[in-house]
């Protein structure tokens, strides 16, 4: 025993020839919000339907409150699930379908009644009970499908997309919504979705998948500002990409430039690799604590509001480099097309990865 | 934070929970094994019958032989291919024009004409070959029209069957021209291409599958059809009513199961190419298309229209002819109005009891049909687990689609009437047509309640796996009140096929148990046509009616549930 709520334990899955999740291993605290991130067919769906036993995993163990749950059928498991398509039964109403798990558990009318109030109460929907789930709004479908899923007290919430199918004002209002009930309630939870900014604003932890296998499993902020692949930098947020060179002193050189680094990791000298950093990381202003710097050209500059993006001709560097910059820096330097900056580029804020083959 | 009761986590019992998929597997064997006994081990039956001779030892393709040298026989092979092939042409041709007269064109009235023309699927293939007895026959009011040919022979038997299978094919050929994309068309005028280039680059393409379709539908339809041939057919044997002269003119049934097995090919064929058809159609249609407009064009409107009255006449004209014909004292000398022909008591043919038994029969197929159908169908596509076993249920249930009715029938001899098979009591009982009737339309309906399924979310039996409710409460509070329509139909599809068919059951049916689409064929037989044509007509009013009743019963349904019965 760990401590952890939920453990997965090299869980893999094949269908028939093709692996969609190889050796997967997590562990998750009681009442925190996880994640699992990644890119559409990267297996994430597969890893949630493994843990409430809707499809089973081909090899590997899931424990759940201290119990091998690994081989149990999905109503011997305590869970709770939503689904992007709401899944709401057509023909019951509001408050048919959120009562739907307890009627079966032989609770007086009158105290299953007053849940169902309560949990209407809870989702902003108290006047929607005799309502049928087509005479709701996408949201509100979804806000009930989230009542009948933790209308039971389930020890495990799981949400697979839940805001997918939703406008984008409505989405970021539920995202909202959701993360406070579950603060409320303390439920573990775990969703999954595609968009890496629903998971940096709702997640306690994420996990960064791809091809079947984690890349990364962290905070928001070591995500976004730590990340451990090129995949994870380049899915989370805007990375620049530099093809560059290990030096044997611990330089890095790109294009012309040599460039001091600060990495936790062990890199071969003399080896191709990938710099990497965020176009917010370029700085323009400093006061002779510059560590790297290069001289650039503005060749285009995008106006963002509070911000402006502007793609950089950097000497001696083949790529473009995209930089953004505040408008007071923009303002006192005047940055427009074609005029001529001094860069800095942070070593704390560089980022390395091996070149990929 | 406080009024969230936590929740026991232990609170599943174990034994119930086995119980649960005990249960589930169960069902599966038990759908595995009711298409066992009711379709594979009867066609096994009859295969092995067909490589044995009259003694029961094995002689290998002997019979096959046997037939191949039988010219008489043979030829029915040759007969029964050109009949099909002629009558497929002439129904695919006819419902491709007012299909499209239906779905593309502005002409008047179409509701009306759809509705008139889907009128002969009402009536047993019986019907319009009686018809076509009195209009063509020797004493017939059109005889002139033939210029001295016969109608009785290949000429009655691909009227009646272009007349009997045109609804089936008309149905088909409408869907594949109502799911087209109005985008397409926009584009080709834009691109200012004729019209008959338009057709044959744009139409033609999309409905392609639409039309190979329907043409196998009636090419197996008209081979397998066994009482227009029968009625009308005089000497020109084809393949069905050999197997009904081989077994019970001659009791030669060794030489019938030779000739089940030879029509098993063609509708095997068939089967395959609609199955590959089905599976190239689904691509088609999941795209997302702009429904077309017609816009009226007066020349082209109203000659579809001429088309259409023309048909709509023929119809009304073949049905007409029978219903008139049932009515009068002695056709064509008397034409005194009469109820006498319904007097079916005094014939020989079974009588009123016939047409009560056959209300009983169809009734008991709908019921039991469309609860056995319906639950197989839900295991197969909703549940989790057991997916090889689904799998092979699925498959099972594709079966009968490939089996002719007499086929079926006759297998149902060899395989219920065997005294070694514990089975035998049900020989000659109501139970047995029952069964052959569910049997025989099993796969259409299978489909139907497949299609069903699917439209509803994938995710509800996981939800309420989730809510730890039992799979079957929510089969009962939910799937079925979603499918009730899907239900519905079905039933219909099962009660006008039980009461019309011949095939499936002309080799099952006791003195008990006398079927009233048997006796239109015993009477006309008998030579009483005249009562043959009441009782097909009385069978025609029945559908019509249940139809109708059908039609009521959706519409309340429609307005009751239109509170959750929303598009989205
Ligand atoms: N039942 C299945 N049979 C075969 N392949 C599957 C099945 N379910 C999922 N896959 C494949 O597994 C991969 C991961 O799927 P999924 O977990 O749904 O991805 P996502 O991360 O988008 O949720 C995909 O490539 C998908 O095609
Ligand atoms: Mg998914």
């Amino acid at each position: 025993m760990n401590g952890a709520y939920l453990s997965i334990k090299n869980v893999s899955k094949s269908f028939g020839d093709f692996t969609a999740l190889s050796n997967i291993s997590l562990d998750i605290r009681e009442g925190e919000f996880v994640c699992f991130l990644g890119p559409s067919g990267c297996g994430k769906t597969t890893l949630l339907r493994a843990v409430a036993g809707l499809d089973l995993q081909t090899e590997g163990e899931i424990h759940q409150a201290g119990e091998d749950v690994s081989w149990l059928t999905p109503d011997q498991r305590d869970f709770g699930i939503v689904f992007q398509s709401y899944a709401l039964f057509p023909n019951l109403t509001v408050a048919e379908n959120i009562a739907y798990g307890l009627k079966n558990r032989k609770t007086s009318r009158s105290k299953l009644n007053a849940r169902v109030e309560e949990l209407l109460e809870m989702i902003g929907l108290p006047e929607s009970g005799v309502k049928y789930p087509s005479q709701l709004s996408g949201g509100q479908q979804q806000r009930v499908a989230l009542a009948r899923a933790i209308a039971t007290s389930p020890g495990l919430l799981l949400l697979d997309e839940p805001l997918s199918a939703l406008d984008a004002l409505v989405r970021v209002h539920l995202r909202s919504e959701i993360k406070e009930l579950q603060r409320k309630l303390g439920v573990t939870t775990i969703m999954v979705t595609h968009d890496q900014e629903e998971a940096l604003a709702m997640a306690d932890k994420i996990v960064v998948m791809n091809h079947g296998v984690i890349e990364q499993i962290g905070t928001p902020e070591e995500i976004y500002s730590r990340p451990k692949t090129a995949f994870v930098a380049s899915f989370i947020g805007q990375m620049n990409f530099l093809s560059s060179r290990m030096l044997d002193d611990g330089k890095v050189q790109v294009g012309g430039q040599l460039l001091d680094c600060e990495h936790d990791k062990l890199f071969q000298p003399d080896n191709d690799m990938q710099l990497a950093i965020r176009p917010e990381d370029i700085r323009v202003r400093y006061n002779g604590d510059a560590t790297n710097t290069m001289p650039a050209d503005v060749r285009h500059v995008e106006f963002l509001g509070s911000f402006v993006r502007s793609e950089l001709d950097v000497d001696g560097i083949m790529e473009p480099v995209i930089a953004e910059f505040s408008m007071n820096d923009v303002r006192d330097l005047q940055i427009a097309k074609g005029s001529r900056l001094m860069l800095d580029l942070p070593s704390s804020r560089i980022h390395l990865f091996e070149s990929a083959r | 934070m406080s009024v969230i009761t936590a929740r026991p986590v232990n609170d599943w019992n174990p034994l119930s929970l086995r119980r649960e998929q005990l249960l589930q597997l169960i069902g599966v064997l038990f759908g595995i094994v009711v298409l066992l006994l009711t379709v594979l081990m009867p066609l096994y039956a009859i295969l092995s019958k067909s490589m044995e001779n009259s003694s029961g030892d094995f002689v290998g393709l002997d019979n096959f032989i046997e037939y191949a040298a039988t010219p008489s026989l043979a030829s029915s092979v040759t007969h029964s291919l050109t009949i099909a092939s002629v009558t497929t042409l002439i129904v695919v041709t006819l419902a491709l024009i007012c299909a499209y007269a239906l779905q593309r064109s502005c002409m008047p009235f179409r509701g009306t004409i759809r509705l008139l023309m889907m009128g002969p699927i009402f009536a047993p293939s019986l019907l319009p070959a009686i018809s076509m007895v009195y209009l063509f026959g020797n004493q017939g009011v059109l005889k002139s029209w033939l210029m001295g040919e016969s109608i009785y022979g290949p000429i009655g038997v691909v009227i009646s069957l272009s007349f009997w299978c045109f609804p089936a094919a008309l149905m088909i050929i409408s869907t594949a021209l109502s799911n087209t994309d109005a985008r397409l068309y926009e584009s080709a005028r834009a691109l200012r291409t004729s019209a008959l280039r338009t057709f044959l680059t744009v139409t033609l393409p999309s409905i392609k599958y639409g039309l190979i379709s329907a043409g196998f539908v009636v090419f197996t339809l008209v081979l397998t059809d066994f009482g227009a041939p029968k009625v009308i057919g005089g000497q020109y044997n084809v393949l069905a009513t050999d197997i009904y002269k081989q077994v019970i003119g001659q009791q030669n049934f060794q030489m019938g199961a030779v000739v089940s097995v030879i029509l098993l090919f063609p509708a095997l064929l068939a089967f395959a190419v609609d199955r590959w058809v089905q599976r190239k159609q689904v691509a088609l249609l999941t795209s997302r298309a702009e429904p077309l407009r017609p816009e009226p064009a007066a020349i082209r409107d109203w000659s579809l229209f001429a088309v259409c009255m023309l048909v709509i006449a023929v119809i009304i004209g073949v049905l007409g002819m029978a219903v008139y014909a049932s009515f009068i004292s002695f056709w064509p000398y008397n034409l005194e109005f009469t109820l006498d022909n319904y007097q079916f008591d005094l014939m020989d043919g079974g009588g009123w009891d016939a047409y009560e038994n056959s209300l009983e029969m169809a009734l008991y197929t709908a019921l039991f049909g469309t609860a056995l159908i319906f639950s197989h169908a839900y295991l197969v596509e909703k549940l989790a687990g057991f997916r090889l076993l689904r799998t092979l249920l699925h498959l099972m249930a594709m079966v009968p689609l490939a089996v002719p009715g007499l086929v079926l029938g006759l297998a149902y001899i060899f395989f219920f009437n065997s005294p070694d098979n514990p089975l035998n009591f049900l020989y000659g009982s109501m139970a047995i047509l029952v069964i052959c009737t569910i049997a025989h339309y099993y796969t259409v309906c299978h489909l139907t309640a497949v299609t069903a399924l699917k439209q509803i979310d994938a995710e509800f039996e996981a939800v309420s796996a989730s809510l730890k409710v039992p799979f079957y409460i929510t089969f009962w509070r939910v799937t079925l009140p979603v499918c009730l329509p899907a239900l519905l139909e079905i039933a219909i599809y099962l009660f006008v096929n039980a009461l019309n068919t011949v095939s499936a059951v002309v080799f099952l049916y006791s003195s008990d148990t006398m079927l009233a689409s048997i006796s239109v064929l015993n009477m006309d037989d008998a030579g009483d046509i005249a009562p043959a044509a009441a009782m097909g007509v009385l069978l025609m009013f029945t559908c019509i009616g249940v139809k109708l009743i059908h039609w009521l019963l959706s519409h309340m349904l429609l307005n009751r549930t239109q509170g959750w019965r929303q598009s989205r």
